[in-house]
């Protein structure tokens, strides 16, 4: 039985050291009790990882008076999520990951608590979205693409999530603004799209920078443009799609949500504590730039009206390919 | 190569990798033990930690949670019944059994060594024929997935039990609990009843503890003024001659199995060890004793699922594309270490690639080394009187399934199968179609889709495509094997 105890205490300390609390505390903080920091997407993907990110940077850097712990509460798109922090009204111990299905997830009748449920409280980052092909594919350019589709409409099988993930939406805005149709093929995450695009069973497909980066360096895709206003910071050879002329610009959202009614104390402390964690050099570092994302940091005021302008957006855009009415 | 690996060795060795190494396969030991978490969440847990470490270090040590896990999953499957992961549930079939029949030391120290042995194999393979295997992997697109998880579906036959009907009773209930959820491509919601936990379908982790676990567990609370049969007879705690003469071939199909399958991204050990058990059955001599407590029955899924661990690393290694989600986090990790795991890994970095696979040896030898001792305690466990058992089953179950999401309806929904689970038994339903059903239905909808989007609703798409076909015919032979025989037979006897 000795060795089951020897297992028990290391199982034991190294549960602690993860619940480690930074030492000293700024004096007038609100937060009472540890934070907890609900991601609504599984263990392992781009959400959680975020969130982890942070909570690592917020440990590191002592940035916030109480400890916080990642807690996932996946399922229902994020409507689980979403319910669940919704609930707590006025408790600034609670935050939330909050990415593009923040707003398409009660927009498709999938989570009753829209975004108005929520206090905004920043928003961190944008993901940006690449029109990606592989490398032996026929189509050099956004002309030759969108030339080829208009000659065989409904031929060219483009990838991406589940519908309507945000990059479906983007397989649409495209389409339309070319006046051309793909054949899409929803796939469960990224990776297993980016397999079927280079397995040739799909042709073309819109992942994120870091999704696509290693397969860009290894020339085994090639990158048609990017569907953001202004080109890419980390590379910057690459097309945006408004200059090829089709008017298309999406980015996912990395937002952070807290429940509603929270004191304004709270919120300030709150909107410091995530300007420290965006201004910090890990963060910059190691965080925005390896994951070439865009950076960001906004306020609860002004991420209120980002959510405002996407979700508009995102509802016009899902009314137009049917999936609402 | 020898050179690249004796430089993997030599940096695997070093104090700070050997010491993570060794942190990170106990974890996954415990990891694996405790039914809930499994490897996936166990590895996000530790992601902050990696923070600090250099990126070799950082996946040294999840990987060691990774296949770590895989070994610890079949202790509580034997003990108790209980699933510590969902690549265990096979392994409760046989080694319950044999736990009951007083051979959990056998069981425990098979599937320790099946580990092992599976282990290093796909080490092995993974070293030897990364790059071919991820150049067939990217070929497998969703019509190969269909046909795939079509022979899967065949196999259902052979875990059906005493009664044909029941059995495929039990394999259609499960395609029927499949289908709950949102539809995988227009995302229309199917008997969900506006339970947001029912949107992705059920979780298998709460349905499987329920229906072997739970039903075990009142049936053990029926007879609890019994005393517990098997308190005496946990001699011997290592398999003996015959157990290795039974077991070794179907460790080494085992391992062939959870390797390939597992290289195809998306099915993994699960989905690997259902086939090797399977499979198993199929080519035995005496199908009719498989869940009656026989040793293979215990190999060959344990092999299976540690194989899967080296498989599951090459899209990851080779491709720079995570093929499971515990590799997701991995690559999640590297990012973190701005190393960018792609297609020119192994000219960048060989230095990274050489001493994963270093570690991985010393981490499966550190696994035989840490588990087989375990053996006798775990065995020892048997010897708990039902009364002190019972619950303690129940509230480490319930504690297991609410942490995989922190999300209470989980333990309700395995309460609810608990109380299915235990009233198949009493009728003669079998468990474990309803399982393999469970997994197989949303993935092959899945690809049934996907294919169909692609040819534009030609299923011509199944058999026009050489893998696909290839399935296709083994999954008709499969299907079509039982009734052969029966003629083969009957011609011969009338000749």
């Amino acid at each position: 039985m000795k060795r089951t105890e020897h297992l028990l205490t290391a199982f034991v300390t190294a549960l602690s050291f993860l619940l480690i609390a930074p030492a000293d505390s700024p004096a007038q903080s609100p937060l009472t009790k540890p934070v907890e920091f609900v991601c609504h997407a599984a263990a392992g993907g781009g959400s959680d990882i975020q969130a982890r990110f942070i909570q690592s940077v917020i440990e590191k850097e002592k940035l916030c008076s109480q400890p916080v712990a990642v807690v996932n509460r996946a399922g229902g798109g994020g409507a689980i999520a979403f319910a669940y922090v919704a609930g707590k009204k006025g408790d600034p111990h609670v935050w939330l990951t909050a990415t593009t299905s923040f707003l398409t997830t009660p927009l498709l009748g999938k989570s009753k608590y829209t975004y108005k449920d929520f206090t905004p409280v920043t928003n961190l980052a944008f993901d940006d979205f690449l029109v990606t092909v592989r490398a032996d594919a026929p189509w050099k350019t956004m002309k030759d693409l969108v030339e080829d589709a208009k000659k065989r409409p409904g031929q060219i099988k483009t990838g991406g999530t589940y519908a309507p993930g945000t990059d479906a939406l983007i397989d649409h805005l495209i389409g339309k603004e070319a006046g051309i149709k793909f054949n899409y093929i929803p796939f469960k995450s990224g990776g297993e799209a980016m397999i079927a695009l280079l397995g040739g069973n799909i042709d073309m497909f819109y992942p994120n920078p870091g999704e696509a980066l290693a397969q860009m360096e290894a020339k085994k895709v090639r990158i048609l443009g990017v569907a953001s206003a202004k080109r890419l910071e980390g590379a910057p050879d690459i097309p945006t799609l408004k200059e090829l002329g089709y008017n298309v610009s999406m980015q996912q959202l990395r937002s952070i949500a807290a429940p509603k009614d929270l004191s304004p104390a709270a919120l300030k402390y709150l909107e410091e504590v995530f300007k420290k964690v965006a201004n910090s050099a890990v963060w910059k570092e190691k965080y925005i730039k390896e994951n070439m994302l865009t950076w960001d940091y906004k306020t609860s005021a002004e991420t209120q009206k980002l959510w405002e302008q996407n979700n508009e957006f995102c509802a016009k855009t899902m009314k137009e390919m049917g999936v609402i009415k | 190569m020898i050179e690249h690996l004796l430089n993997g060795f030599a940096t695997a060795l070093t104090f700070t990798n050997l010491l993570y190494c060794f942190f990170g396969v106990t974890m996954g030991t415990i990891i694996g033990v405790l039914p809930g978490i499994g490897p996936v969440a166990g590895t996000a847990m530790l992601i902050p930690f990696t923070f600090g470490m250099n990126p070799t270090t950082a996946i040294i040590m999840l990987a060691g949670i990774y296949y770590g896990a895989m070994y610890g999953g079949s202790t509580t499957s034997i003990l108790v019944n209980l699933p510590g992961e969902s690549s265990s549930v096979m392994t409760c079939l046989d080694g319950y059994q044999m736990g009951q029949h007083g051979r959990a030391g056998a069981a425990l120290g098979i599937s320790a060594i099946g580990s092992f042995i599976a282990g290093t194999l796909s080490v092995l393979g993974l070293m030897l024929r990364a790059p071919p295997l991820a150049a067939l992997a990217i070929r497998f697109g969703p019509p190969e997935y269909f046909s795939l998880m079509a022979l899967g579906m065949t196999l259902v036959i052979s875990l059906v039990g005493d009664s044909l009907v029941k059995g495929l009773i039990a394999g259609a209930f499960g395609i029927f609990l499949g289908t709950i959820g949102m539809d995988p491509t227009t995302g229309i919601e199917r008997f969900s009843y506006g339970i947001p936990t029912l949107l992705d379908g059920l979780s298998f982790v709460s349905v499987s503890v329920g229906l072997f676990a739970l039903s075990e567990v009142f049936e053990m609370a029926e007879y609890s003024t019994k005393a517990p049969v098997y308190v005496d007879k946990i001699s011997n705690l290592l398999p003996n001659r015959e157990d290795w003469k039974r077991s070794i071939m179907p460790i080494l199909r085992g391992s062939a199995i959870g390797f390939f399958a597992s290289c195809m991204p998306g099915s993994g050990a699960t989905v690997a060890s259902m086939l090797a058990y399977a499979t198993e059955k199929k080519i035995s001599k005496h199908p009719e004793k498989f869940g009656t407590g026989i040793i293979e029955g215990v190999a060959a899924p344990e092999s299976a699922n540690n194989a899967a661990t080296g498989g599951a690393m090459i899209p990851l290694l080779v491709l720079g594309v995570p093929g499971s989600a515990t590799a997701a986090i991995m690559m999640g990790a590297l990012l973190v270490h701005g190393m960018r795991p792609g297609p020119l890994l192994l000219e960048k970095h060989p230095d990274f690639f050489w001493a994963i696979i270093a570690s991985m040896y010393i981490g499966n030898v550190m696994l035989l080394i840490l588990n087989l001792p375990f053996v006798g305690v775990w065995a020892r466990m048997l010897k708990i009187p039902h009364a002190i058992l019972i619950p303690l089953i129940l509230s480490i179950s319930s504690v297991g399934v609410f942490t995989v999401n922190n999300n209470l309806i989980e333990v309700w929904i395995m309460l609810l199968f608990g109380v299915i689970g235990y009233f198949m038994k009493k009728f003669g339903f079998p468990p474990a179609p309803v399982i393999l059903a469970l997994i197989l239905t949303p993935l092959m909808e899945n690809a049934l889709q996907q294919s169909l989007q692609m040819s534009h609703q030609d299923i011509s798409i199944f058999f026009t495509r050489p893998i696909s076909l290839a399935l296709m015919c083994l999954a008709g032979v499969s299907l079509l094997s039982p009734l052969l025989r029966y003629l083969w037979t009957k011609v011969r006897s009338s000749s």
